[in-house]
């Protein structure tokens, strides 16, 4: 009865993940594409956040889906496809990071214009001059900008994202103690930066 | 009751706004909170901005995204297309390759003087400046132009020569690739 119920739940547009990309490394592609519209804007959002700039952030995004694409096979239903997947993005996004960094240290950006120039962090945002201030999306996100990597995935995961934190134990690879004492220490960490401003709920 | 110190509090305030703590410590904290303004204006903050967090804007994909996917896969992510470490290693025997070829054709030929055959060795000369003369013939005097330089001295016309030459081999190793 229960298998029938969820035969039934599949036909419903209720397929699981897991069924999904099972579907798909056996060669269904459609199931690939529902996992590309189900997970194509989560995805966008916490790369997003995490970059700060939008057609970086959605390059990623291709880019996850390119190697979930080619790597279907490599998937093994220990973990939970939505770990999977986010732990490809954020490997991604973490290693865009760091290329960024060595850019701005190798950066002839004073010589040259070109057109995509990566963000770089707004030394203007002084909470401390913005006093009175009401909290927006864009203040929220230059205090995002300016938390280290580590503190910044936990954050967005936790926070915006709604993950567990058992889910990003998993997907960043630390014990669920270093989970939450990071979550804590960016949140404080976020206190500061807009102390100044009106934090309204 | 012990007094809690601020760092205790603060150590442990996202498991207190989320509810993870036990009766004992969750009641030390409000206490601490009830009596530090501080650290219950930190408190405040933090339950805003994590409220905030939560509700803030979600950024969606452009519309292209599907479309430009879908061409990455069909140009990039081709079933059974080879990886990189493999691509690599077939692209550096193809320039091993190459560079065997090359070096054979130009022993060869810088040599020819000295083979049993000097006619032969002259007629390959000749087919190896025949080979190398129809890029120079039109690509030295545009490049002249081009550069706005002046004569075109002989040194130069070589050193043009075996630029095309060399252009040449780069593009068959990547057509072997």
């Amino acid at each position: 009865m229960v298998k029938v119920e969820n035969e039934v739940k599949s036909t419903q547009n209720e397929t699981s993940d897991e069924q999904l990309i099972a579907r798909f490394q056996k060669g269904d592609n459609y199931a690939f594409d529902l996992l590309v519209k189900r997970y194509k804007d989560p995805l966008m959002n916490f790369i997003f956040r995490f970059l700060g700039d939008k057609n970086e952030a959605e390059d990623i995004v291709q880019e996850t889906f390119l190697r979930l694409y080619k790597n279907k096979h490599y998937y093994k239903e220990i973990a939970k496809f939505s770990t999977w997947i986010y732990t490809i993005a954020s490997n991604l996004a973490k290693t865009e990071l760091r290329k960024r960094k060595r850019r701005k240290f190798f950066s002839i950006h004073q010589f040259m214009q070109t057109e995509k120039d990566y963000d770089i962090p707004d030394d203007s945002f002084s909470p401390d001059q913005q006093a009175n201030t009401v909290i927006t999306d864009k203040l929220i996100q230059q205090a995002i900008d300016k938390l280290s990597p580590k503190f910044k995935q936990v954050i967005i995961l936790r926070d915006i994202q709604e993950f567990s934190y058992e889910e990003i134990a998993e997907v960043v690879d630390i014990p669920l103690g270093t989970v939450k004492s990071r979550v804590n220490r960016a949140r404080l960490k976020l206190q500061e930066y807009l102390k100044d401003l009106e934090i309204q709920p | 009751m012990p007094m809690t110190s601020c760092d205790t509090v603060l150590s442990k305030l996202s498991s207190y706004i989320e509810g993870h703590l036990n009766a004992p410590q969750k009641d030390a904290i409000f206490e601490h909170l009830k009596e530090c303004h501080t650290c219950n204006r930190i408190f405040s903050d933090v339950t805003n901005i994590k409220s905030f967090l939560h509700r803030s804007q979600k950024v969606s994909t452009s519309l292209d995204f599907d479309k430009n996917l879908r061409n990455r896969i069909i140009t990039d992510g081709g079933a059974g297309k080879s990886k990189a470490p493999r691509s690599i290693s077939f692209g550096l025997s193809g320039v091993a390759v190459a560079a065997i070829l090359y070096f054979i054709v130009s022993t060869t030929f810088i040599t020819g003087d000295n083979q049993a055959n000097p006619g032969d060795s002259k007629m390959q000369m000749s087919g190896y400046e025949q080979q190398e003369t129809p890029p120079n013939a039109n690509s030295a005097p545009a490049i002249a132009d081009e550069k706005n330089e002046g004569s075109v001295e002989s040194k130069s016309d070589t050193l043009i020569q075996k630029k095309a030459f060399d252009s040449e081999r780069i593009n068959l190793i990547d057509q072997e690739r």
